[in-house]
């Protein structure tokens, strides 16, 4: 009977597994160890397919656990069985899931870096990214690509400590590098092999690795670092290439380093290659322009497809200087061994200009919409003589139309040019082009359905898309509407959004229904947002700059818009965001942000000079309406940001001439208590000038500002200003002396508003400039005189075709006094005149007069009005400028003239004009200006022939120069008729 | 292995209520825990041990359950996991179910076969999946890497030419020509299973794979 037993049983397998000794027992509780998870209950329990209360199935043993691992947010899921007397058997379950926690990158921080590599070099080299899952062994490897980057820099000694601190609540591993970089390596010499057709010495001076002051050589070598290493071996290369060695070649095998002297020897072997001559024949080309068009001298080899790329090159080159017909083909060969010479004949054949373009056939887009996505240009007088023609450029041009239609809705349009007609007009050489459109029908969308979202989003999505019913049928507008649906998606928490789009034949003809179909996928929510690296910024100060928060869908845009906004407060020098775990699938995730902060301290150094009529004796009456002058200039400053860190700004500017001394301080408090569209500042000003003429002014100032951005184009400036002014070296008549040398106090409350929609403030195209200043200065706010002053400009930019710009500017001022001193105080009132008003006048020089000495002083009214036509006159950077100026500064409001005689030679209440003509020289600062002005009617005015004494001896009451009879003392003047100025900027 | 021998001499001694001792006695212990990780993707220790029932059960072999065992078997299964995901991304069709009928070697009478499921402790199920992912397996490397695998008639005749002679005439080798598809067969096989070995290489690189040691003691 054993034996039958035995021989019929074999052993079971599957009796002792987990399944079947817990499978369907019922589940009394479950815990986790730890109890503290980084998912909250409930979203632990959302995710479980355990639950309490019901029957154990091993199936949702393992689909917990994948459910647990896939957030990412685990690094190990275990889940043990308790036996538990639980449910009607006594054979409950109580279920323990042990966790272990992952931890993701929440920033890495470098301490003790020596510049070069910077921080944010060494960082970008350990290839830790923000918000990845941290892994251990990653930290050696960032440890050694720091210590590579190091080396490259002449670090071969460095060392480098790491520290991880770990936030188990929000799993972060913030890791921290501290380097002790040691000393820089020095180069100790050059070993070259290889062809060396030159003196060594001469090598290594191109190499810039020995120390030298220009062509002086200073003993010892230089520091390695990875910049001055390339720049070494390229410019090695280009001197190796000098005379036509094109290929030459100069490769770093090594950097031996030598620890008992700290010093780096390079190795390098030179191969100088062959001799490659590049030449033309038929047309000459000269040698620069020949550089510029074959790429053999920029790509610095020899092959087939850069030989052909120069070909072309040429040809078009030639076709854009009116040779339309221009041909060019080249031949390679070897005329003696280590010479290649490249020989391009070129055939520029008949010289032609492209007088006209004519587009038929066209109904949908007019003439001037299609011109303007054409690149073939008609010839002009200044610009492009005999206008820009190729074939490929035709081509070019029909293919831009033809996009056009498409896009549309004329999916059959056809772009041709049945002929280019020679002899235009009867003249030889002159192009004629017509391009002829077949528009063919327009195909519009019947229907379109969006399905897969709520209506709630349908409705706005179809207020977002371009193709809706009876809208024209493009691939472009689909590809549009694709991004505007998954735009919008991506920025609601969906980050999985798929879109698909599919269409067919409606019963109309040409018409299109229009099927799109959106996937959102799971949404996505902000757990948190954590703010790490900040070290003496306060965080409320970037809080309230966040603009993401728990519980808000995720959103891209939003996140980036943040990032945006601490940028802003200019006090971070790199600000990274991240999503914590990205690839985790989990409903909420953190958002990193991990802040650098800048350099609190900056200074700037700054030499300059005016150069204009700015001169004449500063003792003497000599010139009152200056002369030809050179002002050298020197500027310092320092800035400290994030002041208290605060994201305040605390500068002082400083600034000496011969015509001033200046020293501005500023606390400026951007985007003031969390309104980023205030800014208060606090400014006190000293400032001793001489720039109007007539006197030196000292200045003691100081100023409060808000300053409110209304929207992108208004914004308001409020502010109270209190300043103290003494004058001195005045050059006026001496019984005006008395009344107008004290020193004056004057408080002032006011404000601006400003409108500026130019296109471009640097160089406006199109736009309108409005400002208004005005202040009131009142004994309450501790001024020793009343007065209001108003200054009023409006300044609009009209195109002309493409390239003309028609400007004009109109300024008004007016100052009223209401009381306290006898008149308003010479230095607040209106000087005006030069590069930027009238430019009949030199800076400053504009309106009333000392009847005595002819020195400007002032006015208590101006009016200036400016046009300009601006133009290009030599390919793109240098433009031209005609222009007409008037106006004047007046003695008040009521006297301001339009007449444009002076009535004698104590009248300044007239309208002067000047005509002139100008240039820019367009630089990545803005336009370098130099404009030349001539006046019909400058102003005339008595000036006094003699010194400072003389004058005080004038008796007060005598008449001195007056038109009838003056006094030898008194001469005629003038204001030249011919002024220029040179400046940068445009003039309004 | 404790648990089986339990259960084994409860069987042989016809003491079946031994098997419930042991189960009853079992106060706590681990359900189931992590063996690999496959990026996000795990496999965990209770499907490795069900791949190796399975196995045995197709094999009709005793299981081995020792840690070099389940390790081979997360080996396995790492891989088919790559090639279904990939096969997946590349929206290949790939067997149905109906594919994995009569695959299973007959038994006499179904109550034998059940009674061997249940022997092997799994269901139809778990036999008709672990059929259709090898199934799934097989078609995607045969049609992923076997169009790429070119075999050359130099290669075949190298190949013909490196195979060893037998000593005695009465056995002789079959000549070439007569061999030439059977060897242009095994080259093209050859070469198809080397492309997955070096596919699978790459794509183990690139999924972050993590054994956890402690589903392997």
């Amino acid at each position: 009977m054993l034996v039958a037993l035995l021989a019929g049983l074999s052993p079971a397998f599957g009796q002792d597994t987990p399944a079947a000794r817990w499978e369907g027992r019922l589940i009394s509780r479950i815990e986790f160890d730890p109890p503290q998870q980084p998912l909250p209950p409930e979203e632990l329990s959302r995710l479980l397919p355990l639950k309490e209360g019901t029957p154990l199935h091993m199936e949702d043993v393992h689909g917990a656990i994948q459910k647990l691992y896939s957030t990412g947010r685990f690094a190990d899921v275990s889940i043990d069985a308790n036996q538990n007397d639980a449910g009607q058997d006594g054979q409950g379950v109580a279920l323990r899931i042990s966790t272990e926690l992952n931890y993701f990158i929440s920033g890495v921080n470098i301490a003790g870096e020596s510049e070069p590599p910077n921080r944010s070099q060494l960082i970008t080299s350990g290839k830790l990214e923000l918000g990845t899952l941290f892994v251990e062994s990653a930290l050696d490897q960032a440890v050694e690509n720091m210590q590579e980057k190091l080396r490259l820099n002449g670090f071969y000694n460095a060392t480098i400590q790491r520290r991880v601190d770990r936030r188990a609540e929000t799993e972060e591993a913030n890791v921290y590098f501290d380097l002790d970089t040691g000393y820089r390596a020095h180069f100790d010499g050059i070993e070259m092999t290889g062809q060396i057709n030159r003196p060594k010495e001469s090598a290594v001076k191109a190499t810039g690795w020995h120390r030298g002051f220009a062509f002086i050589p200073v003993p010892g070598w230089r520091e390695v670092t990875e910049n001055r290493v390339q720049t070494g071996l390229e410019r090695l290369r280009k001197d190796f290439q000098k005379g036509d060695r094109l290929e030459a070649k100069v490769t770093l095998d090594k950097l031996d380093y030598h620890p008992a002297t700290n010093t780096a020897t390079p190795y390098l072997t030179i191969d100088s290659g062959p001799i490659v001559e590049v030449r033309t024949t038929g047309t000459k080309v000269s040698g620069g322009r020949l550089r510029e068009l074959v790429p053999v001298y920029q790509e610095r080899t020899v092959d087939r497809s850069l030989l052909v790329e120069g070909q072309n090159n040429l040809a078009e080159y030639f076709r854009s200087k009116g040779y339309f017909d221009a041909q060019v083909d080249f031949m390679q060969y070897d005329p003696e061994p280590n010479r290649t010479l490249i020989e391009y004949n070129i055939t520029s054949g008949d010289r032609h200009k492209l007088k006209h373009i004519a587009i038929t056939g066209n109904r949908y887009f007019d003439f001037a919409t299609l011109r303007e996505r054409m690149n073939l240009q008609t010839a002009s007088l200044l610009r492009r003589r005999y206008g820009l023609y190729s074939e490929r450029l035709l081509q070019q041009d029909e293919e831009n139309i033809a996009d056009l239609y498409r896009a549309n809705g004329f999916p059959d349009v056809m772009v041709t040019h049945p002929r280019v007609q020679d002899a235009y007009g009867g003249e030889h050489g002159n192009l004629a082009v017509e391009i002829q459109v077949n528009e063919g029908p327009q195909w519009r969308v019947n229907q379109m359905t969006i399905e897969g979202v709520p209506a709630d989003d349908e409705t706005y999505l179809r207020s977002i898309v371009r193709s809706t019913e009876g809208q024209p049928y493009s691939p472009a507008n689909i590809a549009a509407d694709r991004d505007s649906i998954l735009g919008y998606y991506y920025n609601n928490g969906y980050p999985d959004a798929q879109f698909e789009s599919s269409q067919d034949p409606a019963p109309a003809p040409n018409r299109v229904s229009l099927h799109y179909r959106v996937t959102p996928g799971e949404r996505q929510f902000v757990r948190g947002t954590l703010v790490r690296g900040l070290e003496t910024t306060r965080p409320s100060l970037v809080a309230s700059r966040i603009l993401v928060g728990p519980g808000d869908p995720i959103s891209q845009s939003r996140i980036a818009q943040s990032q945006q906004k601490l940028y802003d407060l200019g006090i971070f020098s790199k600000v990274e965001t991240a999503l914590q775990n990205p690839e985790g699938k989990e409903e909420q995730k953190y958002v990193l942000f991990h802040l650098d902060e800048a350099r609190k301290y900056s200074f700037n150094f700054g030499v300059g000079a005016d150069f204009g009529r700015i001169g004449g004796g500063i003792n003497s009456l000599d010139y009152p309406a200056g002369t030809t002058g050179f002002s050298p200039r020197v500027s310092v400053g320092v800035s400290r940001i994030n002041f208290l860190g605060l994201g305040h700004i605390v500068s002082l500017q400083t600034q000496v001439s011969t015509l001033r001394r200046r020293a501005l301080a500023s606390y400026v408090a951007p985007q003031f208590e969390g309104h980023e569209n205030l800014a208060l500042t606090f400014s006190p000003l000293f400032d001793d000038s001489r720039d109007v003429r007539t006197f030196s002014a000292r200045r003691w100032e100081g100023t409060v500002q808000l300053a409110q951005k209304l929207s992108r184009a208004n914004s308001f400036q409020y502010r109270y200003t209190f300043r103290r002014v003494t004058l001195g070296s005045l050059k006026i008549a001496p019984q005006a002396v008395g009344l107008l040398n004290q020193p004056v106090r004057v408080g002032l409350i006011g404000g601006s508003f400003i409108q500026d929609r130019r296109d471009d403030p640097v160089n406006s195209r199109r736009g309108i400039l409005n400002t208004v200043d005005l202040a009131y200065a009142y004994k309450g706010f501790g001024s020793e005189t009343d007065f209001t002053r108003l200054l009023l400009r409006n300044s609009t930019y009209h195109p002309i075709g493409r390239e003309i710009v028609l400007a004009r500017s109109l300024q008004l001022g007016y100052i009223q006094r209401w009381g306290g001193l006898p008149a308003i105080p010479l230095a607040e009132r209106f000087y005006s005149g030069g590069a930027s008003t009238n430019r009949a006048f030199p800076d400053n020089q504009a309106g009333p007069r000392d009847t005595l000495t002819g020195f400007p002083i002032g006015g208590s009214a101006l009016f200036f009005h400016s046009t300009e036509l601006r133009f290009p006159l030599i390919g793109d950077n240098i433009g031209g400028v005609l222009f007409h100026d008037m106006g004047n500064v007046y003695t008040g409001v009521n006297t301001i003239s339009f007449r444009f005689h002076q009535q004698n030679l104590q009248d300044f209440d007239y309208m002067v004009h000047s005509i002139g003509f100008g240039i820019r020289v367009r630089t990545p600062v803005g336009p370098i200006r130099a404009d030349f002005s001539y006046s019909p009617n400058p102003p005339r005015f008595f000036g006094f022939n003699g010194t400072l004494d003389d004058l005080l001896k004038v008796p007060p009451d005598q008449p001195l120069c007056s038109s009838g009879t003056p006094s030898p003392m008194c001469s005629k003047q003038r204001i030249s008729w011919f002024q220029f100025h040179i400046s940068l900027g445009q003039t309004f | 292995m404790f648990g089986h021998t339990l259960v084994a001499a409860g069987l042989i001694l016809g003491l079946p209520g031994l098997e419930f001792v042991f189960a009853a006695s079992v106060k706590a212990e681990t359900l189931d825990r992590i063996a690999v990780s496959v990026g996000q993707e795990v496999i965990t220790e209770s499907q490795v041990i069900l791949d190796l029932r399975v196995a045995a059960f197709l094999d009709r072999k005793p299981m081995d359950l020792s840690g070099a065992a389940k390790r081979q078997s997360a080996e396995r299964l790492v891989d088919q996991l790559l090639i279904l995901r990939e096969a997946v991304d590349s929206h290949l069709t790939l067997p149905s179910t109906e594919a994995t009928i009569g695959l299973v070697a007959p038994y006499a009478a179904e109550s034998d076969y059940q009674a061997e499921l249940k022997r092997y402790g799994i269901s139809e199920r778990d036999l008709g999946e672990h059929l259709l992912a090898g199934l799934r397996t097989l078609s995607f490397t045969d049609r992923r890497f076997r169009p790429d695998v070119q075999v050359s008639p130099e290669d075949i005749r190298s190949y013909y030419d490196k195979l060893p002679r037998p000593a005695s005439t009465a056995a002789p080798l079959p000549s070439f020509e007569d061999s030439r598809e059977q060897i242009e067969k095994l080259l093209v096989e050859q070469g198809t299973l080397d492309a997955l070995d070096k596919w699978l290489e790459m794509a183990r690189k690139a999924a972050n794979v993590r054994y956890r040691e402690k589903a392997f003691e």
